[in-house]
């Protein structure tokens, strides 16, 4: 069973997808040169953007007639660019949960997610000390939490050598298997599809809509 | 007028002899704004003294039609002014500001005149200056109400993308940028009300015991408009703000 297709998808009458089909509890990766439209997908598939063409469905339901705020709370995008308040690992948790009016995880869940995404600190630590690579992996513990049933992950280990990176991939597609959710992954780690996925897509670029007119003509 | 603030054409003039100190501190500089400084005086030597004339002729010539003229025309400018100042604004946005900054300066001088001073809306005398000094402070305000604003959200860009894409409703994102905005818009009316009677002596009181008025009393209208341009600049950036962010998402959430 998919838990989301796609169908004749067209963004700004720029960028023309295949029929996409995400199999429930699969791991796909997404693959493509850069500017072919991998991160627009995604704003795509959680309603931040609107296709010009074509219809996404999850679960069976056209997301255009969706309420948007549930939506990305199932289809949870995790972006490229981490993002974490000041304070320590704890307030992020909390004020990033407030924000969605959710109950933040308890300390036990917390330093679980923590393990998964191969961050060796406790809550309690303060983020403003981190390194970039240690930032990304609290993020990504922190998305974690949120329990989406789709999670999109835009290069999460972007900042990550390739062991800490391969470490974090086998405990949460581990993690994901357990709990039966789907994962979509934009990576340009080489070293990790071979070994995670599941499903690999390659989207191949921009067409030009005048060339393609042109060439329609001729 | 009163022979207390008569003034000589001779010393009246002298005042731009200090004009010099500035463009000679700006040549040591190298500051290139002496062109500016020459033109930026004129201008306002040219609109005061225009201004002068224009108010003397209402005041002895009181019509509604003047009052509504010269008020339309501050008004107008004002709003004018602020939009002009922040061209990122969204038509609908743009409206919303117009709509608060024409709306807070008509209910505010009202109240002034019918509640406070207690004096018929048609006396030029006081409906001039007095919108005249609420007009001024809610331009500012709301000119850096949007400033800040536009600031804040482009130095967050990537807190808003984070917090859109975890499922937050973009009124909960946007709200702590428009509480600092109103914050940052508010701080120079709280600064100069605190400051008042040690730091200076305002504008309007120093006017009034010039023109022969007992300090006493000038002191009285001076707190009456303090806390009125208070209120102007807090009521007309709480509106344009609140109402006006409205616009920034459409009903699928998009920002």
């Amino acid at each position: 069973m998919n838990i989301l297709t796609t169908k004749d998808l067209v963004f700004q009458n720029m960028i023309y997808y295949p029929d996409i089909a995400l199999p429930k509890g699969s791991m796909t990766f997404l693959q493509g040169p850069s500017g072919c439209g991998k991160s627009t997908l995604f704003r795509l598939f959680n309603g931040t953007l609107d296709p010009s063409q074509g219809s996404i469905y999850f679960e069976g339901t056209d997301i255009a007639t969706m309420d948007t705020l549930s939506l990305r709370r199932k289809v949870l995008l995790v972006n490229q660019q981490v993002f974490l308040f000041d304070g320590s690992i704890e307030d992020n948790f909390k004020q990033f949960h407030a924000y969605r009016n959710t109950l933040a995880p308890d300390e036990k869940a917390m330093n679980m997610y923590l393990h998964i995404a191969a961050t060796p600190f406790t809550a309690k630590q303060d983020v403003r000390r981190l390194s970039g690579g240690e930032r990304q992996r609290v993020f990504n513990a922190i998305m974690l939490s949120f329990d989406a049933d789709l999670y999109m992950w835009d290069e999460p280990s972007a900042a990550l050598d390739t062991p800490t990176a391969i470490t974090f991939f086998s405990r949460m597609k581990a993690y994901m298997n357990e709990l039966g959710k789907t994962t979509l992954v934009i990576s340009h780690d080489d070293n990790l599809y071979p070994q995670f996925n599941d499903q690999l897509i390659v989207l191949k670029g921009r067409y030009d809509v005048t060339e393609t007119t042109e060439a329609y003509h001729d | 007028m009163t022979e207390s603030i008569s003034m000589q054409l001779g010393g009246f003039l002298s005042i731009y002899i200090l004009l010099l100190l500035i463009t000679g501190i700006f040549t040591y500089c190298k500051i290139p704004q002496t062109k500016f400084l020459i033109l930026g005086t004129l201008q306002m030597t040219v609109q005061l003294i225009i201004a002068g004339y224009v108010l003397l002729y209402i005041f002895e010539n009181p019509s509604p039609l003047f009052i509504l003229a010269s008020l339309s025309l501050m008004i107008g400018f004002a709003v004018y002014r602020t939009l002009r100042k922040n061209p990122w604004l969204n038509p609908k946005f743009r409206w919303i500001t117009a709509l608060s900054v024409i709306g807070t300066c008509v209910a505010i001088t009202l109240f002034m005149l019918l509640c406070v001073i207690r004096k018929d809306i048609l006396t030029p005398q006081y409906v001039i200056p007095i919108s005249g000094m609420l007009v001024s402070a809610t331009m500012n305000g709301a000119t850096l109400a949007l400033k800040a604003f536009k600031e804040n959200l482009d130095s967050h860009r990537q807190q808003i993308e984070v917090l859109l894409n975890i499922g937050a409703p973009p009124a909960k994102i946007l709200h702590p940028f428009i509480t600092k905005s109103l914050e940052t818009a508010f701080l120079p009316t709280m600064n100069s009300m605190v400051g008042m009677g040690i730091i200076a002596l305002p504008g309007m009181m120093t006017g009034q015991i010039l023109a022969g008025a007992l300090p006493n009393e000038a002191v009285l209208y001076q707190i009456t408009i303090m806390v009125a341009n208070c209120t102007t600049v807090c009521l007309s950036s709480f509106c344009l703000l609140y109402f006006g962010a409205r616009t920034l998402w459409n009903e699928r959430n998009q920002l």
